[in-house]
């Protein structure tokens, strides 16, 4: 299971572009715990009660560590229905076939493709599927210049499909 | 980062649908989840230069049939 390395963000307090007091100006002096390597977890803790280290799904403190993730699949309502509209009622009732999916989050300024769960399984046409990232990641660039990147999803170092793979050391 | 039950797994593997991402939006760290305000705007025009240029790409490839 790949363990994520934990890496501190501090939130600074301090006005940008002449803006009006945040009312988050009193996080500043919260850390916020994250990864420095993809999503990061934004788990607000203070320095007494850090956030544990459990890499072990089958830990019961695995969910203070990431966060409570429910009991089953579809267990929230929200994913069920999402889930039951796209495989269900668009193709049967409204006779359309889904050809992109776009989730979008916060942050990390990247696009990323299938899959998450394991870095060494790739969907069947994922050169297709980078190569539409990359020109969407350009065409994003050249809006505003902010450079996204093209990764899987489950943001391995070493893993860009269209990039040479760096066998990990 | 390694996780699994994410949509955009669900929406390839299940869902059947092939163009499936998950777009992470502004910025890198720097304010992070709490991104300022004047920022809205400008990752709006982003996303909407980044769809539109997917559609376009799926577009020609899928339905024209051309190479993009």
């Amino acid at each position: 299971m790949d363990t994520s390395t934990a890496g501190t963000q501090t939130v600074s307090g301090a006005k940008t572009d002449n803006q009006p007091q945040s009312p988050f100006a009193q996080a500043s002096t919260q850390t916020i715990h994250g990864t420095t390597n993809g999503t990061p977890q934004a788990q607000i803790s203070t320095p007494q009660t850090p956030a544990p280290k459990v890499h072990n799904p089958l830990s019961p403190l695995y969910s203070d560590a990431v966060g409570y993730r429910g009991e089953k699949p579809f267990q929230a309502i929200e994913s069920a229905l999402m889930s039951k509209y796209i495989s269900t009622t668009l193709p049967k009732k409204h006779k359309i076939k889904t050809i992109a999916y776009l989730d979008f989050h916060s942050y990390s300024q990247s696009i990323l493709y299938p899959f998450a769960y394991n870095c060494d399984v790739l969907p069947k046409d994922a050169e297709d599927i980078a190569e539409a990232a990359w020109g969407a990641a350009k065409a994003a660039r050249t809006v505003h210049g902010r450079y996204f990147e093209v990764n899987s999803a489950c943001e391995g170092d070493n893993f860009v499909v269209g990039q040479k793979r760096e066998v990990p050391t | 980062m390694i996780n699994g039950g994410a949509a955009v797994d669900w929406a390839y593997a299940k869902g059947g649908i092939k163009y499936s991402y998950a777009i992470k939006l502004r910025d890198t760290g720097n304010h992070g989840f709490l991104l300022p305000r004047s920022d809205i705007v400008p990752s709006g025009e982003e996303m909407a230069a980044m769809s539109i240029s997917l559609a376009e790409f799926i577009r020609i490839k899928e339905i024209e049939g051309q190479q993009p």
